[in-house]
């Protein structure tokens, strides 16, 4: 029989069925229009039977299913449990049935990456699939919505109601259309109403969504009391025409700050105003504060001036000095290029500071000396560097070494040296001797150190003025940790100004944390300050609508008996929103001259 | 279909040499030595019984051995056949059709194959290279018919266009040929890709003898 088949004279046209194509019997139908195909084939009566694996192929996509009829004199097709791929989506439905030019598809369901579609029926329409009464769900959004329709590798929607809330309806964006680009992964809703609690907030003609990318919606509205009322917006979003949900590029705050409240001296209110923009490395803010200030016997006003603008280039800030009581500002043109190992970013600024006001030039930078991996080991040392000149003063130099050793999880060594020459005599260049070295070892259990040594410079009397040094040793095992620091601000002649101590232990089950701490402070004497127990709890928030958690905090002084501070926050889910509602008490200061109140926060943000 | 092959069947069985008889229309040469006689003008292959009569524009026959003809045709009964080179063998009860055959009716238009072997004896006809019909649409590289039994195996490449149904169907493995059968009573087909094991044995046994020679 071989040989017999093997005289095959000659190929018949391929039938097009590219999706069909492999199986062994392939029948082209004319109502609908579709290509059937199977393993095995069956004409009995007017059934058309292809089964042991059969295969559909229509406009819109391929389904495949254990067996496909087709009567060939009423035109009617059916099958069961089909499941293929339509325009990049995984497609299964319990039932699909073709009649005359129609092919359809009862509760279909639809799902490509982490989204999830799901329709009442699916009917083929024009080389595509038109959906009705579809549900969806990606990672962050839920849609509904009355028809739509699948075509290529778009997919539009009328009728369409979306929520970013879990469940519940407590925000709604709906649209008369949507238009989803699934190689952008980007939806379109078109004449839509953003709704919270039913009120219409907003009928902008287009909102863009990204359903796949994660998004952290922050409620922008702040409420607490400390020493007076705070109340306001934080980063309000401004929605642009085109801007995806979410993804906003403008932002306004309107808060105030400290208002009300018991009056005493040293008291200050403020309103803070700032509009802020970014779009890729480009920013512009711009924000003015008014503040009056309580001196015992009047108030006393200013304005406190805050812009910045990142634009190519060019930089240009205004900021306002608290010591000095004025405000500053400057202009620079930067930027930062890279030639081979050389990263080098030139500057030439123009600033007024505290201390001083006048011209800048320099350039900044890192050299590569070394850069080695293998396997999991990973060795750098690389060579920081910053100059500048002045036209009024002595020039500034500063460099060093810092060299990493890394080998997965299980060791890391950073050790750094700089040293700096001359005076730098704006706070953009200033950088002092500085000398650090840390360690981690081993995962489970780990090891982790740190010796710090960084000198400040006190711009107005061009010299260091204060030496920073740290101590930290820390070790632990799963949720299990501990860590001792010690910290100490000395003079540059030597003589402690200041020191501190921590001694922490803490317990971090997923999404929960018990912390013990034991906190210390000493003067330049080393007469303690402070010396305070510190205990809090923050119990998982359990995931679902109406889980609720209380976190407590308490700190009690053991230099002067009682509780220093003391905390409590609630935080309780309702469909869409986590809701907190916190308290903080502080009785005594951290530190001389240290805020001392009760506060109330409140927040809220999408679940 | 199934009329088309009962006029097939109806033209093999005309062919049975003993019914047969033989008119020249010229010259008939008879070789005394080989017993051959040779009709180089042609003549008329006539069978009486089924009234039936071949036109070839030569033919070579030999008593009771062989007859060979070319450029046979016959238009009779709204059967119309021809084929460019035929031999009959008694002996063997077969007919060998080469060079290519074509055969029309009023079911089958334009049916079309490059040879084709009859198996009179047991009613099996064999058409092999580009078979081919106009009505109905169809195109297969062999095709094995028990035109008795009314069962036809489609091997594949096969390819089967029913305009009115608007339906066309095709196979292209060559281990999965389509099975037919023609109701001989009702004339209703079912078909198959799963051929009776019995049936797909015995049929394709024909399409290796008519390969093997």
């Amino acid at each position: 029989m071989k040989r017999a088949l093997l005289l095959a004279l000659f190929l018949l046209p391929a039938v097009r069925a590219a999706g069909c194509q492999d199986y062994d019997v392939v029948l082209k139908i004319e109502q609908p229009p579709a290509v059937l195909a199977g393993a095995e084939f069956e004409l009995d009566g007017e059934r058309m039977v292809f089964s042991g694996g059969a295969c559909l192929e229509a406009g819109f996509g391929v389904l495949r299913a254990a067996r496909i009829v087709y009567d060939r004199h009423q035109r009617l097709l059916l099958a069961s449990d089909v499941a293929g791929e339509i325009s990049g989506w995984q497609v299964k439905a319990p039932r699909l049935r073709g009649e005359g030019e129609r092919l359809e598809l009862a509760s279909p369901r639809f799902e490509r990456g982490d989204a999830v579609v799901t329709a009442a029926r699916a009917e083929s329409e024009n080389g595509g699939l038109q959906l009705e009464n579809l549900q969806a769900r990606t990672p962050r959004y839920r849609f509904r919505a009355e028809r739509g329709w699948i075509k290529d590798d778009v997919f539009k929607a009328s009728g369409v109601w979306s929520t970013p809330c879990k469940c519940g309806s407590a925000i709604e964006i709906s649209a008369g259309e949507a238009e989803f680009a699934f190689a952008a992964g980007r939806l379109y809703l078109r004449r839509a109403s953003f709704r919270l609690y039913g009120l219409e907030l907003a009928r902008p003609p287009e909102v863009l969504v990204e359903p796949e990318k994660e998004m952290r919606l922050e409620f922008p509205l702040r409420l607490s009391y400390g020493s007076g009322w705070n109340f306001g917006v934080e980063n309000l979003p401004l929605p642009l025409e085109g801007e995806a949900f979410g993804r906003w590029s403008t932002h306004l705050t309107v808060l105030a700050a400290g208002v009300g409240g018991p009056l005493y001296a040293g008291k200050t209110e403020s309103l803070r105003l700032a509009l802020d923009y970014r779009q890729g490395s480009e920013r512009f803010y711009f924000g003015l504060k008014p503040v009056r200030k309580w001196d015992g016997a009047a108030w006393s006003y200013w304005l406190e001036p805050s812009a910045s603008l990142v634009s190519g280039p060019l930089r240009f800030g205004l900021g306002w000095s608290a010591a000095a009581q004025s405000d500053t500002a400057y202009f620079m043109l930067t930027t930062r290029e890279t030639l081979g190992r050389l990263t080098a970013a030139p500057f030439f600024r123009l600033s007024r500071e505290e201390a001083h006001a006048g011209l800048a030039a320099g350039l900044g930078g890192e050299l590569s000396l070394a850069s080695l991996t293998a396997g999991d080991w990973r060795l750098e040392l690389r060579a920081p560097f910053m100059g500048a000149a002045y036209p009024d003063a002595a020039p500034y130099g500063w460099g060093g070494l810092r060299f990493e050793a890394a080998s997965g999880r299980l060791f890391s060594l950073q050790a750094g040296g700089y040293l700096a020459a001359g005076t730098p005599r704006y706070a953009y260049e200033a950088r002092g001797n500085r000398l650090r070295l840390a360690f981690k070892l081993g995962d489970q259990p780990w090891l982790s150190g740190a010796y710090g040594l960084n000198e400040r410079y006190d711009l107005a009397a061009g010299a260091v003025s204060r030496v920073d040094t740290s101590y930290e040793l820390g070790a632990g095992w799963r949720e299990l940790g501990a860590s001792w620091s010690l910290w100490r601000y000395d003079q540059p002649a030597g003589g402690l100004v200041e020191a501190g101590e921590r001694w922490r232990l803490w317990w971090r089950p997923p999404g929960g944390e018990l912390t013990l701490e034991w906190n210390r402070r000493w003067d330049g004497g080393w007469n303690p300050t402070r010396s305070e127990l510190w205990l809090a709890y923050r119990p998982p928030l359990p995931d679902c609508a109406g889980g609720w958690s209380l976190a407590p905090s308490l700190g009690y002084d053991l230099l002067g008996g009682g509780v220093s501070r003391a905390g409590l926050t609630l935080r309780l889910n309702d469909c869409c929103f986590t809701w907190t509602l916190g308290y903080q008490g502080v009785f005594n200061a951290a530190a001389a001259g240290g805020p001392v109140g009760s506060g109330v926060t409140f927040g809220v943000s999408i679940r | 279909m199934k009329r088309a092959l009962l006029l097939v069947t109806v033209f093999l069985l005309a062919a049975e040499f003993a019914a047969l008889s033989i008119e020249p229309y010229g010259d008939s040469v008879y070789d005394l030595a080989s017993g051959v006689t040779t009709l180089p003008q042609g003549g008329v292959i006539r069978d009486n019984e089924n009234d039936l009569s071949i036109d070839a524009s030569f033919v070579e026959y030999k008593e009771g051995e062989y007859i060979k003809a070319r450029q046979a045709k016959t238009e009779a009964a709204g059967v119309s056949f021809a084929a460019a080179e035929l031999e009959y063998l008694p002996a063997a009860d077969e007919a060998r059709l080469a060079g290519g055959v074509s055969l029309e009716t009023d079911d089958i238009k334009n049916l079309r194959a490059q040879k084709g072997w009859i198996y009179l004896k047991d009613g099996v006809v064999v058409l092999a290279g580009g078979v081919s019909a106009t009505k109905p649409e169809l195109e297969a590289a062999l095709l094995v018919a028990d035109y008795r039994q009314g069962e036809v195996l489609l091997l594949a490449p096969y390819r089967y266009k029913d305009a009115s149904l608007g339906v066309t169907l095709s196979g292209k493995n060559p281990e999965k040929p389509l099975y037919l059968r023609f109701d001989q009573q009702s004339g209703e087909v079912t078909a198959s890709s799963k051929a009776p094991a019995e049936v797909a044995a015995r049929l394709l046994g024909y399409v290796e003898r008519a390969q093997a020679e």
